[in-house]
């Protein structure tokens, strides 16, 4: 067990546990709040100055006091918070505006589609205004599942929504699947879910487009987290500091 | 309060039972009676767990009446598997324990077999909660393991404090790494189910609160370098506070209403 010696050392312990006693504390306000709240706060010039903050201080943290380092597994997790960070603001709302800047303005973050039964269609509604994507979606069929009811006459319960879609560049088709919920498709930078459909007539579906934009960085994150937990905690706290067979 | 007449309901007082019976003996120092009772214990809340998946035709996990007979099933194994493992000692409260998390079940939450909502229709279903129930289980018995051993014995010395204390942090740093995938999981679920891995849901916001929590007990235990076991200790306590604002109050409260409202 290290036990810290030098007064830097000291000043980073105390500004450290402050820090987490902080983001402990905002993280509850926030839960109080409510998402929308929350979230509306994400939208603006904060989305990249708080998690600015947070990365800034952590990975300072680490450059300057050695205690912080606690071994590769925890060298490797605070890589893997730092991409998650930049990973969700760069999905975020400013995120996109950046990208916008940089590619003429045809970047689609996220909106919504409809589509009707036996149709193609690429236009997508999004807070921008209606924007095209570079294919066409096609919806071929779409079918609602229940639950047998519970009492002959009774409710039925949604089993599955599921929409038989098609994807086509340039006229030919390019992908074929079956969208569910918690099965979205992925295709040429989006994910597509299923938002709503017409529930009188049965015509169209509503699908949700979102861009996978920082994806990629978030997955990559979320594995060196997962990875740095198991060597810091598993293996070396377990292991090392007072774990199988060590006597203590 | 409801009493269920069903043998669901029979299979989970059952587990009380024998929980409550090794919590009994257990006190009296009987050591083996009590892990044969813990044993008899599981094997009932297995049963009720077993009962609940054919019943329903889902896994059982789907809302806080089968969220709390899982755990009553899985309390038993880690902490019997903790203390051959890593001689965590299993303690008079571990069955306590076991009983409290069956009383919900019991008497509290509706049984009738619920059909899962689309949503919930995922394969990362049982990874997800199954994680978080791990992590609760073992996090839960570092909170209140330095009170088990407290009322267990008299003349609780320093020493003993100090050991107790390394017991918890084995316990922290077993089940530490279960919520973080747990959250890591929560969010690819929520990715694939709403379009957004992080949705600032209260549910969510406590999860994420409760791993703070967990980090600053590290930060502090590894900056310290243990010789503070008491404020180490109180870390774990808060720590515990969290987790049980997690799984219930976030749920039941209707401050906290939001896209984790299964129950």
């Amino acid at each position: 067990m290290r036990v810290m010696k030098k007064a830097d050392s000291k000043i980073g312990f105390y500004f450290f546990q402050g820090f987490i006693l902080l983001l402990i504390c905002l993280v509850v306000r926030g839960a109080f709040l409510g998402s929308e709240r929350v979230s509306g706060f994400f939208d603006g010039i904060s989305a990249v100055f708080f998690p600015a903050i947070l990365v800034l201080v952590i990975g300072g943290g680490f450059i300057f006091y050695r205690y912080l380092r606690m071994g590769p597994g925890g060298v490797v997790g605070l890589v893997g918070g730092v991409l998650i960070v930049c990973g969700f603001v760069w999905g975020l709302p400013v995120g996109h505006k950046f990208r916008q800047r940089h590619s003429g303005g045809h970047e689609i973050m996220e909106g919504r589609m409809v589509v009707y039964e036996g149709a193609a269609e690429s236009r997508v509604q999004t807070s921008e205004g209606r924007m095209c994507l570079p294919f066409e979606v096609r919806l071929n069929d779409f079918r609602v599942e229940y639950y047998e009811p519970d009492l002959p006459g009774g409710e039925r319960k949604v089993k599955d929504y599921l929409s038989d879609i098609e994807i086509l560049q340039d006229g030919e088709s390019v992908l074929r699947r079956m969208l569910e919920v918690n099965k979205p498709i992925h295709f040429g930078g989006f994910h597509f879910y299923q938002d709503g459909y017409d529930a009188s007539a049965g015509e169209y579906v509503v699908l949700k487009v979102v861009s996978d934009a920082g994806l990629g960085g978030m997955y990559l994150g979320f594995l060196l987290l997962c990875a740095g937990a198991v060597w810091c905690f598993w293996f070396s706290g377990l292991l090392k500091e007072g774990g199988i067979g060590n006597g203590n | 309060m409801v009493i269920k007449y069903s043998v669901q309901g029979f299979l989970i007082y059952l587990a009380m039972v024998f929980y409550l019976l090794g919590f009994l003996v257990s006190m009296l120092k009987f050591r083996r009676f009590a892990i044969l009772a813990g044993t008899a214990g599981f094997v009932a809340a297995f049963g009720s767990a077993v009962y609940r998946w054919t019943d329903a035709g889902h896994v059982p996990l789907g809302n806080l009446f089968e969220v709390f007979i899982f755990l009553g099933m899985v309390v038993w194994p880690i902490y019997f598997l903790c203390e051959r493992v890593f001689g965590i000692k299993i303690l008079a409260g571990d069955y306590l324990v076991g009983a409290m998390i069956l009383f919900p079940a019991g008497f509290v939450f509706s049984g009738e077999p619920l059909h899962l909502p689309p949503v919930l229709q995922s394969w990362l279903f049982i990874p997800h909660v199954g994680m978080y129930m791990g992590g609760y289980v073992l996090l839960a018995k570092a909170g209140y393991y330095v009170f088990g051993r407290f009322f267990e014995f008299q003349g609780y010395t320093k020493s003993d404090l100090a050991n107790d204390e390394r017991a918890c942090y084995k316990l922290a740093c077993l089940g530490f790494p279960f919520l973080s995938f747990g959250l890591v999981l929560g969010s690819i679920w929520a990715r694939d189910a709403w379009g957004r891995c992080w949705g600032w849901d209260p549910k969510e916001m406590w999860s994420l609160a409760t791993w703070l929590v967990y980090m600053g007990y590290f930060h502090f235990r590894y900056g310290t370098g243990g010789r503070f076991p008491g404020w180490n200790y109180v870390w774990l306590v808060f720590g515990f506070v969290f987790v049980l604002i997690t799984l219930l109050w976030a749920n039941l409260s209707s401050l906290f209403a939001g896209l984790h409202s299964y129950a």
